[in-house]
């Protein structure tokens, strides 16, 4: 894929019910800019080149859309609630020429691309990203991830995350398992600065995330299975661990129930929260 | 792992795979925190036994001499 908006999207409807949801991609090219050298490739009239991500990351919703009805942008919706779990496998994929800004004077007017970006609609939880062999050429460390935090139009009973705001956006890794993408083996945390700074990560306002030259982290995923599990309320969640000097909260999943224009008040017990490994 | 109310009666939990097959050298223990009850009832004062309530005990006619319930 190359010169698109967006280069890839990871999506994939499910039934309710699965614990194991998950996306490969296998041997593949993503670029944001393919001809730098070009002079007349890239600016207004042209090709779009600034705000562009090359992969959007991968959540499983239920019964998500089909095609060919969908065809088009149709189908990268998220429009019933995420199942449980989501993750994603990337295997001998190359990004290039991700960067916030270009020197060469052909692409100097091009700006603020990132490799990886949530789903928009992403609120409950963004699948977590697991490179092998993996790699982003004439990148800079500042264009990995464009984190977007979750919004305050969410908060509150009609159809929102009730009194705090929805956690998906915070609670998700990027992890190289091989070193190949980071240049080391690490682990990338979108916008959750109480998890990574009590864990001694280094901050990057540009991708409003934070990188960490470790990969002893993961994402729990835990939900109400009793009879419950939709109708009480028992969030937010916090989560600390012996010996830890911070403490995480997290959220239940937003209200995806609806009947008409009426939320029925069936928030699913789901949650996923970040932490760290024995 | 502390829950804002009681936490659920059944909790299914799982850490996300981080490899195809994933790990079991990965894990962690979970202690889950249970609310403060509403209610802390005195039992035993001074050694001298003080029977719970159970609207279906009609036996017991002294604190601490407990029979079986249900029998006569």
């Amino acid at each position: 894929m190359a010169d698109n908006v967006r280069g890839i999207t990871l999506k994939h409807g499910a039934s309710e019910g699965g614990n194991d949801h998950t996306a490969y991609l296998y041997n593949s090219y993503v670029n944001a800019i393919s001809r730098p050298t070009c002079d007349y490739c890239y600016g207004s009239g042209a090709i779009q080149c600034s705000g562009t991500h090359g992969m959007r990351l991968f959540t499983a919703s239920a019964n998500g859309e089909v095609m060919p009805a969908k065809f088009g942008h149709g189908f990268d919706v998220i429009c019933k609630q995420p199942v449980y779990d989501s993750k994603a496998f990337l295997y001998d994929c190359t990004f290039e020429n991700f960067r916030q800004t270009y020197t060469e004077s052909t692409i100097a007017q091009c700006s603020g691309n990132f490799a990886f970006k949530p789903h928009s609609g992403a609120f409950d939880i963004v699948g977590g990203t697991n490179l092998f062999n993996s790699k982003c050429t004439n990148c800079d460390a500042n264009s990995y991830l464009k984190a977007q935090a979750p919004s305050s139009s969410q908060l509150g009973w009609f159809g929102g995350c009730g009194d705090i705001l929805c956690t998906g956006f915070n609670n998700y890794l990027i992890q190289d398992h091989t070193g190949d993408f980071l240049g080391y083996q690490g682990s990338i945390i979108g916008n959750n600065s109480v998890f990574s700074e009590g864990e001694g990560c280094t901050y990057s306002s540009a991708m409003n995330s934070h990188t960490c030259q470790r990969s002893d982290f993961a994402a729990l995923e835990y939900q109400n299975v009793a009879a419950d599990f939709q109708t009480r309320i028992m969030w937010p969640v916090y989560l600390k661990y012996d010996g830890a000097s911070y403490t995480t909260e997290t959220n239940g999943w937003r209200e995806w129930e609806w009947l008409g224009n009426e939320p029925l008040n069936k928030r699913f017990g789901r949650f996923v929260s970040l932490v760290k490994l024995n | 792992m502390t829950f804002a109310s009681m936490p659920p009666e059944k909790l299914q939990i799982q850490i996300q795979k981080r490899t195809p097959t994933g790990n079991s050298h990965n894990f962690i223990r979970v202690k889950l925190h249970y609310p403060k009850p509403n209610t802390i009832r005195l039992l035993d004062k001074n050694g001298a036994i003080i029977d719970p309530i159970l609207l279906t005990d009609v036996n017991n006619t002294a604190s601490g001499v407990l029979k079986d319930l249900n029998t006569s």
